[in-house]
């Protein structure tokens, strides 16, 4: 039998459900990928179902959020389906019923951050004021990981595909930094990672499978080296400091 | 063929795809992760054509986001080094160029890269998205 879950995620706002979601949140033979991958299942476009569409929903931002559609990754016993949109509310969310982390996997710490978006969902106003970063995450794990679908040749200019380490290097970043960049791939097997401030100062990191770049530029003075990806959080708070 | 020199008043045209998508919209620029290529940037000259052709041959032939081009002298200007590059291989492209990072090193360096981008010309850009 297949359950259904719905999920819906507002940028500003937070998540709502309508109905239980247990069935994949506490399901034993759920991978945390296979619950990424059911976040990144969640259908932006018209072929959502229209019947827990909020009611103040903003349709024409529906159309913006394509890149988070892919394929759905999961047990046979579930099924998901979660929207990603932007000018939506929040309605409460109800009978979330997951206790037990997800089974550990090298996605590990996605399962975790569900499980700490369980905690928040309990209480409404933490949601709402902690929800913007959670946004910008999810929308750069969804970003990263429609890489993943990447054929050769992706940029007309003979990339190769984004290998699977890359992306995962790439995902720990996300989950450690403090502000969320602007994520590119590039056609060297890299993605970069941008951050701008309004005076024109930049700061980009380019991820490989086996090192990171970075490159800040500080009123026109420009600064390239290796970094670890222990150190670069600080580089990005001292960046913004 | 065409001439062997780029002359510094020639357009270097380069496409940025529409998916995964490397424009940045907040700045309605591209990222410079466009100008990122593993054997040198990949750029097209005009050669006898004109402007429109080449963007109508891009928009033609890809799904695009946008087109952009740099001229030949800024890429001099920044210490890359643009070369004709006709007929890579299994393209019959003979508008073919690349831009190196100099003379012995292909890949551009990523301030390079950065200066491209910020100064790049806007040749079309999708605004169906």
């Amino acid at each position: 039998m297949v359950e259904c879950t719905k999920i819906e995620i507002s940028e500003g706002y937070s998540i709502l459900n309508e109905m239980d979601t247990s069935s994949f949140l506490s399901g034993q033979s759920k991978s945390a990928k296979s619950l990424l991958r059911l976040t990144g299942e969640i259908n932006c476009g018209v072929a959502s179902p229209t019947d827990w569409i909020l009611n103040n929903y903003n349709t024409s931002t529906e159309n913006t959020l394509a890149w988070c559609t892919q394929d759905l990754q999961l047990a046979p016993s579930s099924y998901g389906s979660l929207k990603l949109v932007r000018g939506g509310k929040m309605n409460g969310f109800t009978n979330f019923t997951h206790t037990e982390p997800m089974i550990t996997s090298e996605y590990g710490f996605i399962s975790q951050y569900v499980g700490e978006s369980k905690t928040e969902l309990h209480n409404y106003s933490t949601v709402v004021s902690g929800d913007k970063d959670y946004i910008k995450i999810l929308k750069n794990i969804f970003t990263l990981y429609s890489y993943e679908n990447l054929p050769a040749n992706w940029n007309t200019y003979g990339a190769n595909p984004i290998s699977l380490k890359l992306i995962s290097n790439a995902l720990d970043i996300i989950y450690s930094v403090s502000v969320q960049p602007k994520i590119f791939p590039t056609g060297r097997n890299s993605v970069q990672f941008e951050y701008k401030k309004a005076n024109g100062d930049y700061l980009e990191f380019e991820i490989y499978e086996d090192r990171i770049e970075y490159l800040k530029i500080i009123n026109d003075i420009e600064e390239e080296d290796l970094v670890s990806k222990e150190d670069i959080n600080a580089i990005i708070i001292d960046f913004y400091a | 063929m065409l001439d062997q020199n780029i002359g510094d008043d020639e357009k270097l045209y380069r496409r940025v795809i529409i998916n995964p998508n490397n424009w940045d919209e907040e700045e309605n620029r591209p990222s410079s992760a466009v100008f990122k290529d593993s054997n040198g940037t990949s750029v097209d000259r005009a050669g006898e054509r004109t402007e429109q052709q080449v963007i109508d041959n891009f928009k033609n032939n890809y799904d695009l986001k946008a087109i952009v081009n740099v001229k030949a002298g800024f890429c001099r200007e920044s210490n890359t080094y643009p070369i004709y590059t006709p007929y890579p291989p299994a393209t019959e492209n003979i508008y073919h160029a690349e831009i190196h990072d100099s003379n012995t090193e292909k890949q551009i360096s990523k301030s390079k890269a950065r200066k491209l981008a910020k100064n790049a010309e806007i040749n079309w850009i999708n605004k169906k998205d």
